[in-house]
């Protein structure tokens, strides 16, 4: 296998991971105030992609105003989410939360399937087609975009993480939810403000993908490679989210590639990330830059 | 200003800790509130702060009032936008946040920065080691920083009752005398109310105006400061004196005067 070619698949994997990275913020913002495992982010990713193509497809949005507005929706669909589903189940054995928001994801792809079929269908961007060259590697602009996106989107979180007031009450109520509700801090709040946050997120993500690769219910696995991401990260740790979701978009791809290249094996993509997990549950179960106290799913 | 009537306090729907509890704080006055564990003391504070509905807790019976309004089901922030805070057991600073946002966070609830910045001088003021270490990862803080921290992140509230929860719990001697010096100046010069609940008596009686002493989750005694410090059943039990003659009449003394708070 050339060096050019290694090149390239690290790129591409750079920009699939800074989409992965994004949505794994999604989760671990989630985890992090309500300590909730949402196994529906997936689910999420899709139904972002599909409000998109509705709003641009048969709303005939601009593409850009069709962004803007599934955010919102997206928004209020996670608080929505958590005011008339989880808020119920605070407080019940993890167990139990993990089968709601398993039942959910099933819940949303089934309506999304029911309204649109399951054909794949192209989300029609402004972005030209064609590739710049980045190192003698060449870039689609698709992917350019995704990756600036999700780089900015994270920077902006960041931001809010550090130095706003709802920022700052987040993180308050995830190192303690008793004493932040001492200072005023409405934690019910809090809770749906994740949410919305979450989804807002992973419609982001979902949206992305779909740029790159079209809509269709499959955009929902991408949901699953959170997992691999945030285990490697640490689950309670944005930062980690950030660093796990490149590292695994390039181990993927790299993983991928060579496998294709040298055992003429196809396929690899998906379990290599899952090799990974695995391999992280093992050695270092709480991270790279996960706190050592919590507990193990 | 604050007036607790005939509080009854359940846990789980069953497990009833508060009997038929009231007391009175007055406004600018220190009002301690002893008692030995598993008395009901912080249970008294969380029902006043409304944290109790966080632990399954429920008030069933009697009422709370703040300034004649009944704040009995009140959500905790309102309560704290009202203007009563609380400094829960055992300091609950946020761990991994720096001393500078735990201070911004107690002033959560706040719009006005002209206010937030001059409490945030008030209490750099009160606690210059805070301002020291403003930048530092807050659990890396002493144990004696980190209860200042919390009355300070308190202060940043704009509180006008602000309720302590032991906080000599874990202090050595010599920073008890500085936190009671602290509570006594937040009293006199800006006037602050304060609900004091201690296991130390000698400390929490010496800043008190008023004091109440519960057991069972009721109160068996109450008076002034000096009545209390006077009172023999409170300098046996909580004073440590008379520890000399506690020889065979003790047991019996003993009994008879438990038997006289139950
Ligand atoms: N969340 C809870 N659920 C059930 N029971 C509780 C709960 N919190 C406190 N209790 C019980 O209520 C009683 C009073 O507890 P509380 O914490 O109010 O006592 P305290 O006077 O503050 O004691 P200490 O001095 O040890 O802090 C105890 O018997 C305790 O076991
Ligand atoms: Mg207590």
């Amino acid at each position: 296998m050339s060096l050019d070619a290694l090149i390239s698949l690290c790129v591409s994997g750079i920009v699939v991971g800074s989409v992965y990275a994004m949505t794994a913020i999604g989760f671990v913002v989630i985890y992090k105030t309500t300590r909730v495992i949402n196994f529906a982010q997936g689910e999420l990713m899709m139904v972002g992609a599909y409000i998109c193509l509705f709003l641009t497809v048969d709303y005939k949005l601009p593409f850009w105003a069709a962004f803007l507005m599934t955010g919102i929706v997206c928004a209020l669909l996670g608080y929505v989410i958590e005011r008339v589903v989880l808020r119920r189940v605070i407080g019940d054995p993890i167990v139990s939360v993990i089968m709601i928001t398993l039942g959910l994801g099933i819940v949303l792809k089934a309506i999304v399937g029911a309204i649109f079929g399951v054909d794949v269908r192209v989300l029609p961007t402004p972005i030209p087609d064609g590739a710049v060259s980045i190192g003698g590697t060449p870039v689609s602009y698709h992917y350019l975009f995704s990756m600036a996106f999700s780089v900015l989107a994270m920077c902006a979180f960041a931001a809010f993480f550090r130095w706003s007031r709802l920022g700052l009450a987040m993180r308050a109520t995830s190192s303690d939810q008793q004493a932040a509700m001492a200072m005023g801090v409405n934690v019910g709040q809090i809770f749906a403000l994740s949410w919305a946050i979450a989804c807002v997120v992973s419609a982001v993500g979902g949206m992305l993908i779909a740029t790159i690769n079209g809509v269709n219910l499959g955009v929902s696995a991408f949901g699953l490679k959170v997992f691999p991401v945030v285990i490697l990260g640490g689950l309670d740790s944005i930062v980690g989210a950030a660093v796990g979701g490149v590292l695994i978009g390039v181990l993927e791809n790299v993983a991928d590639g060579v496998f294709k290249s040298v055992f003429d094996l196809d396929g690899f993509r998906d379990v290599a990330a899952f090799v990974v997990l695995v391999l992280v549950l093992m050695i270092r179960p709480y991270g790279l830059f996960g706190q050592h106290d919590i507990e193990r799913i | 200003m604050l007036t607790i009537e005939n509080i009854e306090v359940v846990y789980d729907t069953y497990v009833l800790v508060l009997k038929g509890l009231s007391l009175q704080v007055k406004s600018g006055a220190v009002t301690a509130l002893l008692g030995a564990n598993g008395a009901g003391k912080s249970t008294t504070l969380k029902a006043v702060s409304g944290l109790l509905a966080s632990e399954e807790g429920e008030v069933t019976r009697g009422r709370i009032t703040f300034d004649g309004v009944d704040i009995t089901h009140m959500s905790p922030d309102r309560r704290v936008a009202s203007g009563l805070v609380q400094v829960m057991e055992g300091r609950r600073i946020f761990q991994d946040l720096t001393v500078e946002e735990n201070i911004r966070i107690g002033a959560f609830l706040e719009k006005d920065s002209r206010k937030i910045a001059s409490r945030r001088e008030l209490v750099y003021e009160y606690f210059p080691k805070l301002k020291e270490r403003h930048t530092q990862v807050a659990g890396y803080l002493s144990g004696g920083e980190q209860q200042m921290l919390a009355i300070g992140r308190a202060l940043m509230a704009g509180p006008r009752i602000m309720m302590l929860d032991e906080p000599s719990m874990g202090l050595s001697p010599l920073l008890v005398q500085e936190v009671c010096g602290i509570v006594r100046r937040l009293n006199r010069e800006e006037g602050l109310t304060i609900l004091l609940v201690e296991q130390n008596a000698s400390f929490a009686l010496a800043v008190a105006d008023q004091g109440y002493v519960m057991e069972d989750g009721k109160v068996v005694l109450e008076g002034s400061g000096a009545e209390l410090r006077g009172n023999q059943d409170v300098q046996e039990f909580y004073l440590g004196a008379g520890a000399s003659e506690r020889g065979r009449f003790s047991s019996v003394k003993w009994y008879r005067r438990k038997k006289r708070w139950v």
